[in-house]
């Protein structure tokens, strides 16, 4: 789980940055429709959400961190019981 | 002025040494594919211009050789080689002796591009300005990248030749994936002019009230993350979604901002990316090579995120597009 986790952090980075390719193909679209727009004025657009998704995962991280913590400190607690 | 098509010409050289490569190895699809490709990166201007003077058949080449392009990507099997041992042993030497430098002129490029896109339209040579003020962004990406590549000869002394074989194995690995946002883009056009978002607006009209504008952006997002879950695609799905919905109900009847539309719909696309098996490479293949014992693990701990990201993004833009 936590490699999964781990991943999911690794793969949201890669996900939200918005490559070139996704800010092309929306400048693209709308110039074939007549509405032209500037490649880096959609790029800029991307960044509110960019930094919702790091605050909503680091938020989710730092619980599932804390979570564990709490799992092996109450398996150290049953062992010094044992 | 350095105009954006003399650009486009090096991605032209750069596709056709790719095929050369690949003619050398005897992969001959592979080949094609890049070859056709490159061929409106060299002569799009030209192409274009035959258009406006009438003769047609330059364009319908064109359209044939982008059949030509689906068939071979649909009829033979593209891809990169793998790595051997040996290259990746090498590899794994410089990379411990360059450690971080590496990093730099990786990280350059969007630096570069920034300063280059805020300062290019001022610079000037003898009155006439550097760059193309018509595609600002992408002059000032390629040159950005140029320089990138520069320095990172500099940093590795690696022979420039290298730079040309790393380029071709990273365009290989990518294959036809390469066409995805270019293709898709038209697709936008090919609906405009054949009437297809305007049918889907009407069979929207009757489901949802579409003079309700917030309606309206709840179906758009809703749409963008129900076809990226179908299609496991955002790319694919942003026409459908932008021509039926976004285009003539937001944007032109709401007048919504189209960047933020199109920005926020499109990562709004992509909380769906997070939740479908459909992406297989990012959601199953993860979870099978490490050997998770429920390959949907990936899937449920992204949803976590992807479910309030997607209230956030659908809030953003009720929020901005309108204002």
């Amino acid at each position: 789980m936590t490699a999964a986790t781990d991943n999911v952090g690794l793969f949201f980075g890669e996900d939200v940055f918005v490559a070139i390719g996704a800010v092309l193909l929306i400048q693209g679209f709308f110039a074939r429709n007549g509405i032209v727009l500037e490649p880096l004025t959609i790029a800029l657009w991307a960044l509110p959400t960019a930094l919702a998704a790091f605050a909503i995962h680091a938020m989710r991280l730092w619980l599932f961190r804390r979570a564990l913590r709490r799992g092996r400190q109450a398996a150290g607690a049953a062992d010094a019981a044992d | 002025m350095l105009r954006i098509e003399y650009l486009y010409a090096l991605i032209a050289v750069l596709l056709a040494c790719t095929a050369v490569y690949n003619l050398r190895e005897r992969r001959y699809a592979m080949a094609a594919f890049w070859l056709i490709l490159g061929v409106p990166f060299a002569f799009g201007d030209a192409i274009l211009a035959a258009a406006r003077e009438g003769s047609a058949w330059p364009a319908r080449a064109a359209g044939a050789g982008l059949i030509a392009l689906g068939l071979l990507a649909a009829g033979s099997r593209l891809g990169g080689e793998p790595d051997g041992a040996e290259a990746a042993a090498r590899r794994r030497l410089w990379a411990d002796r360059l450690g971080n430098r590496l990093f730099w002129p990786a990280l350059s490029i969007p630096l570069l591009t920034l300063l280059l896109f805020f300062g290019g339209g001022h610079l000037s040579w003898n009155g006439r300005t550097l760059l193309d003020p018509k595609a600002l962004t992408l002059s000032a990406l390629a040159i950005a990248s140029l320089i990138a590549l520069a320095g990172a000869l500099r940093v590795t002394r690696a022979a420039p030749l290298e730079a040309l074989g790393e380029g071709r194995r990273l365009i290989d690995a990518l294959g036809w994936a390469v066409l995805l946002p270019m293709v898709l883009a038209t697709l936008g056009g090919v609906f405009a002019a054949t009437g297809v978002g305007g049918a889907v607006a009407d069979l929207i009209g009757r489901v949802i009230p579409t003079d309700n504008r917030y309606a309206c952006l709840l179906a758009f997002a809703l749409g963008m993350v129900f076809f990226t879950v179908v299609m496991g695609n955002a790319f694919a799905a942003f026409p459908v979604m932008m021509a039926g919905i976004g285009l003539p109900l937001l944007i032109r009847q709401h007048g919504a901002d189209p960047a933020i539309l199109g920005a926020v719909g499109m990562l709004t696309g992509y909380c769906g990316t997070l939740l479908t098996p459909m992406a297989a490479n990012f959601n199953i293949v993860p979870a099978v090579l490490l050997e998770l014992p429920d390959q949907h693990a990936v899937i449920r701990a992204q949803a976590g995120t992807a479910l309030p990201l997607m209230v956030f993004n659908v809030v953003l833009m009720a929020w901005l597009v309108f204002a």
